[in-house]
C-alpha cells in the first residue's frame, strides 16, 4: 500500500516536471506544477496512513493516523494554491503584452 | 507561554522578535494606511528601524552562543523551535544590513504606487529572519515558501513586459525548487519521523543510504533552484536585472544568502562530508565551480549593467559553494565572511548601476558618458565596491576569497583553487571596460539631465563604499577573523546544535 502510494506519487512528480520542462503552453506549465506538487502531498498522505487509523483529532479514538504529514499537507495545498493564482496573474498580463499563452513568445530576456 | 533556553528568556525574545516586528509591521502599515495616508512615509521608516534593530538584537544575542526558544512550551520534537548560532548571526546581519539599505530605496521617495509593496516587501524580511533562525524543516519550508510568493510579486511589480516575464520564470522555477525541497523533507520524514534539525541530524544515520541519498540530492537541488546554482542559475540574471534597483537590492544581497544559509545548515547537519568517499559537500565544490566559471564568462558579454551584476551574483553563489564544499572550518569561514561582504557590495553595485541608469537614461553602460568625472566621490565609492567584490587587494572581497582559496589549496582541491583565483581576473575584464566608459571613453553620451541634478542616493552609496575597505579589518584583526573561524568550526561540529535544542527547559 505505502509502496504502491510511494510509486505514484514518484511517478505523477516526475510527469509534472516533464510538463513543466517540455509544454510550451504557459497553461500546461502550471498544470505540470500542480502535477508535481500532487505528488509530493500524496507521498506524504499516503505515508502517514496507518491501517484501521481514525482522523487524529483529540479525543482520540482508537489509532489515529500521524498527524504530521497531514498538517505539512494543509499548509503545502495553501500554498500551492497561492502560487498557482499569482502564476495566472502573471500569464494574464503577459498575455496582454503578447496576445498569447506560449511560453517561447515569452521567453525574450536571454543571455 | 514561552520557553527559552541556552541564556536567559530575555535574550532569546530578540530571536523571536526578528521575525514578529516585521511581519506585525506588514500588517500595521496596512491599515495604517487607510487611517493616516499622509504619514506613511514616517511610519514605513520606523518600521524598516525596528525591523532592523531586531534582528541586529537577535544577531548579537546569538553571537556569543546558541540561542534556542521553543514556542509554546513543547519539547522539540513536537512544537515549533528557533533556534540561532554564530552562523545565523552572521546571516541576520546581512538581513539588517540588507533589509535596511533596500527599504531606504525600495519605499522611498514616498509615492503611491510603491506603497502597495511595503507590506510585501516587510512579510519578504521577516521570512527571510525565519528561515535564519528556525529549528526544523517544516518552518523553513513555509518560511521558503513565504519568501518567494513575495519575492516574486517584486520582481515583477514594475509591470514592464520584462519585469513580468522574469517574475513568471522565477515563480516556475522557484515552485520546482521549492517542490522538490517538500520532496526531500518528505523523504527524510519517511526516514527517521521527525523534521526537527537536530533530532533529524541524530536520526539521519539510521536511514537507509538509499533513501537519504535520494533526500540529498532532492533537496540540494530544490536550495539549488533557489540560490541559482549552476545548472538551475538561468532564472537569476532575469529576475535580479528586470525588477526595480531596491529590490535587486535585497534579492542579489539576502534572498540567495539566505537560501544558502539554509543550504549549509541542512549540508553540514544531515548529510556531513564523509572521508574518502564523495559526499554532498564534495557535490557542492564539483557545482560551486561551475557556477563560478558560467556566472563569468557570461558577465563578460553584458552591457546592460544590472544584467552584468546578477551573472555576477551567480559567479558569487559558486565562491561560497567552494567554501562549503571544503568542509573545512577555514572553507567555511571564508564562505561566511564573503557572504557578508558580497551581500554589502553587491547591494551597493546594485544601487550605483540604478543610479547611474536613471541619470542616463537607459541600463546600457557603453551610454554612460562621462558620468564618472560628474560625480568623482560616487564613482570612487563605485569603484571601491566593485574592487572589494572582484577580489582586488586589500579590499574586503579579496580577504575572504583568500580564505577560500587557502581552504581549497587546503583541500587538495586545485582546480577549484584556480578557478577562485582566476575568476577575479575574469571580474576585472568585465569591470575595466565599465569604468573606462564611466570615466567618458564610451561611444555615446545620452546624459540626459541637466548639469545640477543630484547622484540619486549617493549618501548611501558613499557609505556601502566605505564597507568595502572596513570590512577587511574583519579579515586582517586576529580576533575578529578568530570570531569568523570559530563559527565555521561550529558548523562543523552537529553536536553542539543538537544538544542545544535538547536542553532541558530552564525555570
Amino acid at each position: 500500500m505505502v509502496l504502491m502510494g510511494f510509486a505514484v506519487s514518484v511517478f505523477l512528480f516526475c510527469l509534472g516536471l516533464f510538463t513543466v520542462l517540455t509544454r510550451r503552453s504557459a497553461f500546461k506549465t502550471v498544470i505540470g506544477l500542480m502535477l508535481m506538487e500532487s505528488g509530493v502531498l500524496l507521498l506524504f498522505v499516503s505515508w502517514a496512513y496507518i491501517p484501521g487509523g481514525g482522523p487524529p483529532i483529540l479525543p482520540l479514538q482508537g489509532t489515529g493516523v500521524d498527524p504530521l504529514p497531514h498538517a505539512l499537507t494543509l499548509t503545502a495545498i495553501v500554498i500551492g494554491a497561492c502560487d498557482i493564482a499569482l502564476a495566472f496573474a502573471f500569464i494574464m498580463k503577459l498575455e496582454r503584452f503578447e496576445k498569447s499563452v506560449d511560453v517561447d513568445r515569452f521567453r525574450r530576456l536571454r543571455g | 507561554m514561552l520557553t527559552a533556553s541556552g541564556g536567559s528568556g530575555v535574550s532569546a525574545m530578540w530571536v523571536l522578535s526578528s521575525i514578529l516586528i516585521p511581519m506585525t509591521a506588514a500588517f500595521v502599515l496596512q491599515v495604517l494606511d487607510y487611517s493616516a495616508p499622509e504619514r506613511m512615509g514616517r511610519w514605513i521608516a520606523l518600521s524598516a528601524a525596528a525591523a532592523c534593530a531586531a534582528s541586529l538584537g537577535a544577531a548579537a544575542v546569538s553571537w556569543t552562543g546558541m540561542e534556542t526558544l521553543r514556542l509554546g512550551g513543547w519539547s522539540p520534537g513536537l512544537g515549533i523551535v528557533l533556534a540561532a548560532d554564530r552562523m545565523s548571526a552572521i546571516f541576520l546581519v546581512i538581513s539588517a544590513v540588507g533589509g535596511a539599505a533596500s527599504a531606504r530605496i525600495a519605499l522611498f521617495p514616498f509615492s503611491k504606487e510603491q506603497r502597495r509593496f511595503s507590506g510585501l516587501f516587510f512579510i519578504l524580511w521577516a521570512s527571510l529572519n525565519g528561515i535564519l533562525t528556525t529549528g526544523d524543516l517544516f518552518n523553513l519550508y513555509v518560511f521558503f515558501e513565504i519568501l518567494a510568493v513575495c519575492a516574486y510579486v517584486l520582481a515583477g511589480a514594475a509591470m514592464t513586459r520584462e519585469a513580468l516575464e522574469a517574475g513568471f520564470k522565477y515563480l516556475v522555477l522557484g515552485t520546482v525548487g521549492a517542490l522538490f525541497l517538500l520532496m526531500g523533507v518528505g523523504l527524510l520524514y519517511m526516514g527517521t519521523g521527525t523534521l526537527n534539525l537536530a533530532l533529524l541530524s541524530r536520526a539521519a544515520g539510521a536511514m537507509a543510504p538509499g533513501a537519504l541519498g535520494a533526500a540529498a540530492a532532492c533537496i540540494v537541488t530544490g536550495l539549488g533552484l533557489k540560490i541559482g546554482m549552476f545548472p538551475f542559475h538561468f532564472w537569476l540574471p532575469d529576475a535580479h536585472s528586470s525588477a526595480s534597483t531596491g529590490v535587486s537590492m535585497i534579492l542579489s544581497g539576502v534572498v540567495v544568502k539566505a537560501s544558502f544559509y539554509a543550504l549549509l545548515r541542512i549540508v553540514f547537519l544531515l548529510f556531513p562530508s564523509v572521508p574518502d568517499r564523495f559526499s554532498v559537500p564534495d557535490a557542492l565544490l564539483v557545482l560551486g565551480v561551475l557556477s563560478l566559471v558560467t556566472g563569468h564568462l557570461s558577465a563578460l558579454g553584458q552591457f546592460d549593467v544590472k544584467r552584468m551584476l546578477a551573472w555576477s551574483t551567480v559567479a558569487h553563489m559558486g565562491y561560497l559553494l567552494i567554501g562549503a564544499g571544503c568542509a573545512s572550518p577555514l572553507g567555511i569561514a571564508g564562505a561566511l565572511l564573503h557572504a557578508l561582504n558580497h551581500g554589502t557590495g553587491k547591494m551597493g553595485l546594485f544601487l550605483g548601476a540604478g543610479s547611474y541608469a536613471s541619470l542616463a537614461g537607459n541600463r546600457d553602460w557603453r551610454t554612460f558618458g562621462s558620468l564618472g568625472s560628474r560625480f568623482p566621490l560616487e564613482t570612487a565609492a563605485y569603484a571601491l565596491l566593485a574592487g572589494s567584490v572582484a577580489g582586488i587587494p586589500p579590499l574586503a572581497g579579496f580577504w575572504s576569497k583568500w580564505m577560500i582559496i587557502c581552504a581549497a589549496a587546503e583541500k587538495g582541491a586545485w582546480i577549484a583553487a584556480l578557478a577562485a583565483g582566476a575568476g577575479t581576473v575574469l571580474s576585472c575584464l568585465y569591470y575595466v571596460p565599465f569604468f573606462y566608459s564611466l570615466y567618458g571613453h564610451s561611444e555615446a553620451d545620452t546624459d540626459t539631465s541637466g548639469p545640477g541634478t543630484p547622484f540619486p542616493s549617493g549618501m548611501l552609496l558613499t557609505v556601502l563604499g566605505a564597507s568595502a575597505v572596513l570590512f577587511a579589518l574583519l579579515y586582517l584583526v586576529p580576533g575578529l577573523r578568530d570570531q569568523f573561524l570559530s563559527a565555521g568550526s561550529l558548523i562543523k561540529d552537529p553536536e553542539i546544535y543538537r544538544q542545544s535544542v535538547r536542553a532541558p527547559i530552564a525555570p
